[in-house]
């Protein structure tokens, strides 16, 4: 047997009356006690004596329990999801400004500016001077004495040095927290230790000088201070 | 009678296996149908029933289905992907349970196998 409509008015109000104010299960308990109440009906029980059965059933109280229990269910979820979301966020915000603080800058132009020929790669290969296989450093780009030598990358000169033997004449350029580049066996340096440089600056003229049989460029790069294969980062 | 918090814990069990088994009910039908299955030895409560609705369907694991009926709403609660996936780790979970607790219970049947 259906309730009327006033009935079911009336049940609402009474749940109200009881402190029920959370919509999505008010909807839920006004239902559940129509069910209630019709059942007992449909056993012959009255409409007042029905209702009455039904609500005592949840108890002294018992229908703002259940909400307060129901809140406190989906708060403790809430709040759960506030603190993930806030975490998330504060790592977000972390990577963002350690990407733009330690912004990573390779050195990626070519330090000749054109086609030089690289006779020697990085990795194993033999030296001539020594006559046996050793791990080469760097690359070697075969070009005439003097050839202009251009920064491959923005940074800060860190070392300059002037050796008749290993790296000769030589220039390192800091770029940033994880790279440098090298430049060694020059005939001239152009530039100043503590110098900023920009990429693409004209720093040095390609020399014979240190460990060297003929004018080339010996060119290396450092990443976090480990010595890597230059052509990783040179744009051909 | 089942004792109380014995039950309490296997709420969520329940509601998964019932509405897989019938694909959506009305919180009335689940505490009839508990209280039907179980030959009267569980009463799944209002008060124990709702606040697990609301926090299944918060987290995901329920949808709600309305239909009106005059004046009022009736809200059929259904699983979704998540809750049948849960459905069937709370299973194992609680078969688990089960099998743990009759070797605490009955250690002589663990020791004669």
């Amino acid at each position: 047997m259906g309730l009327s409509d006033e009935q079911v008015d009336y049940i609402e109000n009474l749940l109200k009356e009881n402190g029920l104010s959370y919509p999505p299960l008010l909807e839920d308990l006004l239902d559940h006690v129509c069910c209630a109440v019709e059942s007992k009906m449909d056993d012959g029980t009255a409409f007042q004596v029905a209702i009455k059965e039904v609500l005592n059933a949840f108890g002294k109280d018992g229908i703002e329990k259940l909400q307060v229990q129901t809140l406190h269910l989906l708060n403790q979820k809430k709040q759960l999801m506030k603190r993930l979301s806030l975490l998330t966020l504060s790592v977000l915000l972390f990577t963002v400004t350690y990407i733009f603080a330690f912004p990573i800058d390779p050195p990626n132009s070519s330090p000749l500016k054109g086609n030089a020929k690289i006779t020697a790669e990085f990795g194993m290969t033999f030296n001539k001077l020594k006559a046996q296989n050793q791990f080469h450093e760097g690359i070697d780009f075969k070009v005439p004495l003097g050839t202009p030598v251009y920064a491959t990358g923005n940074g800060v000169v860190t070392e300059i040095q002037s050796k008749s033997t290993g790296y000769g004449h030589m220039i390192v350029i800091k770029h940033d927290d994880h790279f440098e580049s090298l430049y060694a066996h020059l005939s001239e340096i152009l530039i100043q230790e503590g110098e900023e440089i920009k990429a693409g600056q004209l720093i040095a003229k390609v020399g014979n000088s240190g460990a060297s049989l003929s004018p080339h460029l010996h060119y290396e790069v450092k990443k976090q201070g480990k010595k890597i294969n230059p052509r990783d980062y040179l744009t051909p | 009678m089942i004792a109380k918090e014995l039950f309490k814990g296997t709420i969520k069990t329940i509601v998964l296996k019932l509405l897989s088994d019938q694909g959506k009910m009305y919180g009335y039908e689940i505490c009839q149908k508990v209280k039907e299955l179980s030959d009267g030895e569980l009463m799944l409560t209002e008060g124990a029933l709702y606040p697990m609705l609301h926090k299944m369907e918060s987290e995901g694991l329920l949808k709600i289905e309305k239909v009106n009926i005059g004046k009022r709403v009736r809200k059929y609660y259904k699983l979704t992907r998540t809750g049948k996936k849960e459905f069937g780790l709370k299973i194992e979970e609680f078969n688990n349970f089960i099998q743990t607790m009759k070797l605490i219970l009955n250690p002589s049947i663990n020791q004669s196998i």
